[in-house]
């Protein structure tokens, strides 16, 4: 067994990592997949006569930048197997994948209506995050959007999207 | 130039800019006291709510933030081992074994001194440096900016701790999504998937919040039963004769390294500290007292991490390349505010750029005093509960990023730059990069045409521009500097 085959973790020597499933290899394919898209989607540009554009053709810097994006993928997959990283990260806890799911459901809300979207949001996160006041969190999850939405609608004359509960202070 | 320095300097009289400067400088105070929140999120989620102020007092109100943000990182970092920016990390290894053995107050105002002194000797530098800088870059033609933005882009392999190649992989993604929109010389839509609010391409601010603020939510949600070392403190106290012998070669040292720093494109604050850290221990005489609370350890590292925020100005100011994540986001308000910051900025407006650099004096000496009596109240800060701060930056987040241009397109931008930052950062990519390739990204693309176009396609005749030419092999050495060092590092480990 060679030392690249290895992972060494607190001086013990622990067993291999599949190649699948090392960070660098599967950055490489979601870069891959990712650039392959994005290269067809260059080849959907119009066209124009070379004369409108002497430099360059306006699909031409974005495919420059994805061969150098590949190759700098190349470059960081050879250093990865080379020089494997000393500790395997760790998990993420769960209410870390929560709090991302929240602030997906964030963009679901705020088609109901913005402000709904945040005292749900700054509710749900504050007592995922383990705060157990939950008069205040109530209290601070409305009080502070009402806040702003007023601030910004007088002061700043900033005007949000209608939605279930601004249309009725719009209206 | 004297009467635009006579004509900065006067505006600086009106008490309503003063009073914006105060209340940036508070504001920078308050968010770099607080873990998590750092200037460069603070004005990223400032700059729509300047939309409606002057340019002066909106740009006065983001440099003050900039200036006052980056020495409060400090504060937790002495008082509670944690810095409440990342350029404050190097101040925690002798800050904080300080406050242990009771001496909170002592490495408080040696902090506060040293990142004063820091402030002050860049904001003079950059006074001097970037009006030079500009009157140099006034020659400038396409193939100059080209190769200038190259240079900066290049910057970016030593831009934070990881990985060089990662770094520059994140530039370029950077570069991609400033494709995105109308290419502007031939009116070709790019990946704007038939949305007429694409056509003018991301705009960088929601892509600055989401990557900087939201991506630093999802971060602080695996960190929520941190446990917290606390030092209580009576007050700050100014450094004795006996610690101003012991440290102003330090400090002084310090200002060079950290302005210099500073002025390269790309490079900020935290690079600053790291090195102003390491060479205040290197030269010192008493390299044993590293790490367990030398006061040489704080100056070095404070000192360096302010001189570098003036320092950082001089690329922003006089060519429009920032100089750390924080002046990206500020040379973004810039653009946002219809100014475009480079060397005609100097002959047509220099009355503006001598009130900034006014600006940045008078906060560097606001948030000394704030400082020296208010240090104490500041900590407290720290007690503001996570459950509380972190869904009202997000709101806020959410207002700044809808406010821009009142388009919800940029609140789904903001959260889709915020799920990607985060997964960028945990898989051990900086998104510094990203916001510096965003901004860069037209300027690199514009001038390579033109330039192209200037020599019909002709690549070799980049050869008859002399600044071109050295600025293209400073391009090689910042890409090839860092992976050498890498590479060198890593063999000198394995041995």
């Amino acid at each position: 067994m060679s030392d690249h085959d290895v992972t060494q973790r607190s001086g013990e020597f622990a067993p291999p990592v599949p190649l699948w499933r090392r960070d660098e290899i599967r950055i490489a394919v979601a870069i891959l997949v990712f650039s392959g898209w994005v290269f067809w989607m260059t080849t959907t540009f119009a066209r124009v006569p070379p004369r409108l554009s002497p430099g360059l053709m306006p699909h031409e810097f974005p495919q420059f930048l994805l061969y150098v994006l590949l190759g700098l993928t190349a470059l960081m997959v050879v250093q990865g197997l080379a020089h494997p990283a000393e500790r395997p990260r760790t998990p993420l806890p769960w209410v870390t994948w929560v709090s991302a799911v929240i602030v997906v459901l964030f963009l679901a809300v705020m088609e109901i209506d913005l402000f709904l979207a945040f005292a749900v949001f700054f509710i749900a996160l504050a007592l995922l995050w383990g705060e157990r006041r939950w008069q205040w969190v109530v209290a601070v999850g409305v009080v502070m959007p009402a806040i702003i939405f007023f601030g910004f609608d007088h002061i700043l004359e900033v005007r949000f999207p209608r939605g279930l509960l601004t249309s009725l202070y719009y209206d | 130039m004297v009467e635009g320095f006579v004509a900065g300097f006067g505006a600086l009289l009106d008490p309503y800019l003063l009073l914006v400067i105060f209340l940036g400088t508070v504001g920078g105070v308050v968010i770099g006291a607080l873990p998590g929140l750092s200037s460069t999120m603070a004005t990223a989620l400032l700059v729509p709510f300047t939309l409606t102020m002057d340019p002066l007092q909106a740009i006065a109100l983001l440099a003050a933030i900039y200036c006052a943000g980056t020495y409060a990182g400090a504060i937790t970092a002495i008082l509670i081992n944690t810095p409440g920016t990342s350029a404050a990390a190097a101040t925690c290894i002798d800050g904080f074994p300080m406050a242990q053995r009771g001496e909170a107050g002592r490495a408080l105002g040696m902090a506060t001194v040293a990142s004063t002194i820091g402030g002050i000797f860049s904001v003079i530098v950059l006074m001097v440096a970037a009006p030079s800088l500009a009157r140099l870059a006034y020659q400038f033609t396409a193939p100059e900016y080209f190769a200038l933005a190259l240079f900066g882009l290049s910057m970016l392999a030593s831009v934070s701790a990881g990985s060089s190649v990662k770094n520059l992989m994140a530039g370029v993604l950077g570069l991609l999504l400033a494709t995105v929109g109308m290419d502007l010389m031939t009116g070709v839509e790019r990946f704007t998937f038939g949305q007429a609010e694409m056509s003018e391409g991301i705009s960088f601010i929601p892509v600055l919040i989401g990557i900087f603020a939201v991506s630093e939510l999802l971060v602080q949600s695996s960190a929520l039963h941190r446990v917290v070392d606390r030092v209580t403190m009576t007050a700050v106290k100014l450094p004795s004769r006996a610690d101003y012998k012991k440290t102003w070669k330090t400090i002084l040292r310090s200002c060079g390294i950290g302005t210099f720093i500073g002025i390269l494109p790309a490079e900020g604050a935290t690079v600053a500290s790291l090195i102003g850290y390491n060479e205040a221990k290197r030269w010192s005489k008493n390299k044993e007292e590293f790490g367990k609370g030398a006061i040489e350890g704080i100056a070095g590292a404070e000192a360096a991490n302010n001189a570098a925020t003036g320092g950082a100005m001089v690329p922003t100011l006089a060519l429009g390349i920032p100089g750390s994540a924080t002046t990206a986001v500020i040379l973004g308000a810039f653009l946002v505010l219809g100014i475009r910051p480079g060397p005609h900025l100097f002959t047509e407006q220099p009355e503006f750029v001598f009130a900034i650099f006014g600006a940045m004096l008078i906060a560097n000496i606001m948030f000394f005093f704030l400082g020296m009596f208010g240090a104490k109240l500041f900590a407290r800060l720290t007690l503001i509960p996570n459950t509380f701060l972190w869904p009202s930056v997000f709101v806020l987040s959410v207002v700044g990023a809808y406010s821009l241009d009142q388009s919800m397109i940029d609140v789904w931008i903001m959260i889709g730059a915020g799920l990607l930052g985060f997964v960028m950062r945990r898989f051990g990519f900086s998104v510094v990069p990203v916001a510096i390739g965003l901004i860069l990204g037209e300027l690199v693309e514009t001038n390579l045409k033109r330039a192209l176009a200037r020599f019909d396609g002709d690549l070799t005749q980049f050869l008859d521009h002399p600044i071109a030419l050295l600025l293209f092999v400073l391009t090689i050495l910042g890409l090839c500097g860092p992976m050498m060092f890498d590479h060198l590092q890593r063999r000198w480990n394995a041995k």
